[in-house]
């Protein structure tokens, strides 16, 4: 016979992209920021 | 006076310990996509030793989905199992009563085979909710939504 009042704090469930995803994307991301820096610097060598 | 507040103070004292709380809190559960049997579990914490005959244990998702009304597609909660190795009522129990509502509600209710199961101080295994986010409906899926427990432990 439970005596003690039960509390429950609800919360939620989000579906994340795994790490290997997370990193694929930052390691795309960084590449693209590589590459627009060096197409902006071989323009203004020109 | 000096005794009179001394009288309060220790019998704020003794009921602050004596008034014990038992709390589940489920907080934030992170899911990988494209995944089946993934397994979340749920404890009960304690401040006193306390104990029960039996258990109802519903899950929601969301609004409960299409099947309850809802409008929500959540990810599927697929079984909640509160007999499973190492959960409180492992070892006394009668046969589970389980029952879901895809993709947003299951639960599962049962009394025990005799006796009482004791609740410790502390946290205690509870059950064990799996789901799925491999399967994929017509609508897409919500990747966010909600979880209400609904517990009753007589």
């Amino acid at each position: 016979m439970l005596l003690l009042p039960l509390t429950i704090h609800n919360g939620s469930i989000t579906i994340v992209p795994e790490p290997g995803s997370l990193a694929l994307a930052a390691l795309g991301l960084i590449g693209m920021i590589v590459l627009a820096y060096r197409r902006r610097k071989q323009a203004l060598a020109h | 006076m000096r005794n009179s507040i001394l009288f309060a103070l220790a019998l704020a004292l003794v009921a602050g310990t004596a008034q014990g709380d038992m709390l589940i809190d489920v907080g934030q559960i992170p899911l990988l996509p494209n995944q089946a049997g993934q397994k979340v579990n749920v404890f009960v914490n304690s401040d006193v030793p306390d104990s029960t005959q039996g258990i109802v244990f519903n899950v929601q998702l969301g609004d409960g989905g299409p099947l309850l009304g809802g409008v929500d597609v959540t990810p599927l909660i697929v079984t909640v199992n509160a007999v499973g190795p190492g959960t409180l009522f492992e070892f006394n129990h009668n046969a589970p009563f389980n029952e879901s509502f895809p993709p947003s509600f299951a639960w599962t209710s049962f009394a025990d085979a005799g006796g009482v199961v004791s609740i410790p101080v502390g946290p205690s295994l509870l059950g064990v909710l799996t789901f799925d986010t491999a399967l994929a409906p017509a609508i897409p899926r919500l990747s966010s939504s909600e979880i209400r427990l609904m517990v009753i432990l007589n």
